[in-house]
């Protein structure tokens, strides 16, 4: 019984990873498309800008995927190994943790401002740039938090 | 830039405006107290109204007619001669837009009848084979429903209900009896009408629709059909004549661009001050040729000019003027905005810093391929122009960047080889895999951010030697050079060196170095300032700088996370490309998913690229030193949105 709570958590770990930053910006990009639709409704050729700005919060998700690709291939699953004690299945878990959270609130609020980036742009054309950098700036804490997590994963020995 | 004064005669006004136009070389003064009274005259509202109508002509013609279209994939040539319109030609060119307007107007009203009558037909067809004239709904004393049963139930308890109420009234099945849905013929005297309608309304019974024809089914569709042929051949007879319109697109085209160049003609002479018999303008001009415009003018016009430096403080026009490699990336600067005109150009350190950080980003030979023959196409197939054009040339060149960093970490399509081969071929790295050493990569870009802030530092003191302030950047910067290279040392020392003493020594020479960086900034921070307790406390409040410089230097571990994210997603594409296995099916199955993931992986990791580049410029470079405030050159110009003026001379 002992010897698949390991795996199970190293799972359970990688699922995290992809599901709460997956749902954050699977919701957010959703809401930021309804937005862009109904400002195309009025001007059709705003699509470039506001594609990128919807598409921004969208990496969160991948960043997810790329969490659970770390920890399925350094705690060796991902090649079929499935020895792993229960201490570094929970490691696993914890490492997971960073991304994981942080992944699904980002998105939230890089949605937000993203949202209202979008105003900004129907307004003012030109300041497409400005507004992208000011929705990038929440991004960096997703960053960081998948370096932690990639960092906290690679330290687990395995 | 030097601020000329031109003042001269009011008769010239319109021409010295036109050939100051044509030049292209100089920006109007904008003369702000207007700004707030100025009014819309009609005529500004009839031109763009004029210029909208004709733009979504143009579109269409381009739309459907081919011979149009292929005027639209570059800006088509006009000489001089014939960019130039007589009110005859004019009023010609918008009744042909008015001829145009209205014949869609025409043919969208055939469609609308056309889908009409085919609608009629359809709801016919069922009851072709019927011999009865069904649009004869009484006879002298009776009324007819024709409907349709849809089962035998509810015909039934119908027949029923008539029975009991309506005993003469009766149904007549039209075809084979005991088939279902059924075509039936309702008869009932005049007076009970309304009461079996109210039956019929309780069961499963449609009533076919009233028509304006008269005869069976067949007849009418037969009149129907032939409707349609006659608006058929109308519609095509409109098309004939849109074709035959479609032959003045040029000609429109060149109209709208005309209108656009006349509108701005009078925006700008908004700008003059006019007198009684004289006018007066100030624009700017690069300063190397205002004397020759001044002497240009004044040799076709009777004109008086004074050509000035700016005064001191004062904003003139931003015009960057970079090679060719550089120019491309202005875009980036543009969506940022324009730096003041008393600091450097920032493109130098800029632009490549671009190059690399983007070819990092995305560092994969297949996808940096991808990246340059797809720019390739739109600026070479396409050949796109204006600031498409700037943008394509940037990401061709950041593609080949990429194909190198592609080299150098050994990613193509991720580890396509790798995965078809079965293991067998391995994708060489110059360097190093990211995959495998992520914390090298961590490291080293942080190295290089470091390096890129210097450059930022090293720009903050020209800006300030500029402003006549070097101490000032030296000190806000060497400090920097100093603590920063040291806290690095002291960090890594036993990561870069092995031997005891070694590690010992560069401990000790971090160490000096950052004592040294510490007291730099404390001496000189607070340069100019007298009272040594105030100038100390400036001192330290500059090494509190200390924690940005952290921040920024952590912002550059992106670079790592999106090498990661692009060559982790292409390694899971490839992974799901091979599930079938090495055979031929598989190899299929993989180019199929191959195609799509790769195609949608490069998307969103340039994109990613592109968004984290820029933001590494702007946040960090440019924190470093950038002023900003200015407004890009702007001249005035004969803008135009389809056509290419051409001189009459170099052409013949």
């Amino acid at each position: 019984m002992t010897s698949i709570i390991g795996p199970i958590l190293v799972y359970l770990a990688a699922a995290l990873a992809v599901i709460l930053p997956g749902y954050g910006s699977a919701k957010v990009v959703g809401k930021l498309g309804q937005i862009a639709s109904g400002i195309m409704a009025e001007d059709p050729t705003m699509f470039g800008k506001l594609l990128i700005l919807q598409a921004l919060p969208g990496t969160q998700g991948i960043y997810g995927l790329l969490g659970w690709f770390m920890i399925m291939n350094h705690s060796g699953m991902l090649g079929g190994s499935v020895a792993l004690t229960p201490q570094q299945g929970l490691l696993f878990l914890l490492a997971s943790l960073p991304i994981a959270f942080i992944g699904l609130l980002s998105a939230f609020h890089q949605g937000n401002v993203a949202e209202g980036g979008m105003a900004l742009v129907t307004k003012h054309g030109h300041t497409s740039g400005n507004a992208i950098v000011l929705a990038v700036m929440v991004e960096t804490y997703a960053i960081l938090a998948l370096l932690a997590t990639i960092l906290g994963v690679l330290s687990i020995a395995v | 830039m030097a601020k000329m004064t031109i003042l001269g005669a009011r008769e010239d006004q319109d021409e010295v405006l036109d050939s100051l136009m044509r030049s292209g070389a100089v920006e109007i003064v904008k003369n702000n107290e207007l700004d707030d009274e100025r009014k819309v005259s009609t005529v500004t509202i009839d031109n763009v109204d004029l210029r909208v109508r004709l733009s979504r002509t143009i579109a269409v013609m381009q739309r459907r007619f081919p011979e149009a279209k292929r005027l639209s994939i570059q800006k088509l040539p006009v000489k001089e001669k014939d960019f130039l319109f007589t009110d005859k030609e004019e009023n010609e060119l918008r009744a042909l837009v008015s001829r145009f307007e209205g014949h869609l107007e025409q043919e969208e009203a055939i469609a609308a009848k056309l889908s009409r009558l085919e609608q009629q037909i359809e709801q016919l067809l069922p009851w072709q084979d019927i011999p009865v004239d069904l649009s004869q709904h009484e006879t002298a004393r009776t009324k007819l429903i024709y409907g349709i049963f849809m089962d035998a139930l509810s015909f039934e308890s119908f027949e029923s209900d008539l029975r009991r109420d309506y005993p003469l009234a009766t149904s007549f099945f039209l075809e084979e009896e005991g088939l279902f849905p059924a075509k039936v013929a309702v008869v009932s005297l005049d007076e009970q009408l309304a009461g079996v309608r109210a039956r019929l309304s309780s069961y499963d019974f449609h009533e076919i629709p009233k028509l304006p024809f008269s005869g069976t089914a067949k007849a009418t569709i037969l009149s129907i059909q032939r409707e349609i042929e006659e608006e058929q051949e109308n519609k095509q007879k409109l098309d004939q004549e849109l074709e035959a319109m479609a032959d003045e697109c040029g000609r429109l085209m060149t109209y709208h661009d005309y209108l656009l160049v006349r509108s701005d003609h009078r925006l700008a002479g908004e700008e003059i001050h006019e007198l009684d018999y004289t006018f007066f303008l100030q624009v700017w001009v690069p300063k190397t040729q205002a004397s020759d415009m001044g002497r240009e003018l004044s040799e076709r016009f009777d004109i008086a000019w004074i050509s000035e430096d700016p005064k001191e403080g004062e904003e003139t026009p931003v015009k960057l003027e970079n090679n060719k490699i550089f120019r491309p990336f202005e875009v980036i600067l543009e969506m940022y905005g324009a730096p003041s005109s008393h600091e450097v150009d920032p493109m130098p350190v800029m632009a490549p810093f671009y190059m690399i950080l983007f070819g990092m980003m995305l560092s994969d030979v297949g996808y940096g391929a991808m990246l340059m023959l797809g720019t390739a196409y739109m600026l070479f197939g396409r050949k796109v122009e204006g600031n498409t054009r700037q943008m394509s040339m940037m990401l061709f060149i950041s593609g080949i960047s990429s194909v190198i960093w592609g080299f150098i970490f050994g990613g193509f399509f991720g580890d396509m080889l790798t995965a078809v081969t079965m293991g067998k071929v391995n994708f060489p790295a110059l360097w190093f895999n990211p995959m495998d050493s992520p914390v090298q990569l961590l490291l080293f870009s942080m190295v290089f951010g470091v390096i890129h802030l210097f450059f930022g530092l090293g720009l903050h003191i020209r800006n300030e030697k500029m402003q006549g302030n070097l101490i000032g950047g030296l000190a806000d910067s060497v400090t920097w050079y100093l603590i920063i290279p040291g806290l690095g040392l002291m960090l890594s020392a036993g990561a870069i060196a092995e031997q005891p003493s070694t590690v010992e020594l560069l401990k000790q020479v971090g160490q000096w170095l950052v004592i040294g960086g510490a007291a730099f900034g404390l001496i000189f921070a607070g340069h100019g300032i007298k009272n040594p307790f105030k100038r100390l406390i400036k001192g330290l409040g500059a090494l509190y700088g200390i924690t940005s410089y952290l921040s920024d230097i952590l912002s550059y571990a992106r670079i790592l996370a999106l090498v990661l994210a692009t060559s982790v997603i292409a390694t899971v594409v490839n992974m799901l490309g091979m599930l079938v296995g090495p055979s031929f099916i598989g190899y299929i199955v993989f180019a199929l998913i191959g195609a799509f993931g790769h195609t949608l992986n490069l998307a969103l990791s340039a994109l990613s690229a592109f968004v984290h580049t820029s933001r590494l410029q702007y946040v960090e470079l440019f924190g470093k030193f950038f002023v900003g405030g200015g407004s890009f050159w702007n001249p005035l110009s004969r803008r135009t949105k389809y056509i290419r003026i051409e001189d009459d001379t170099s052409s013949n």
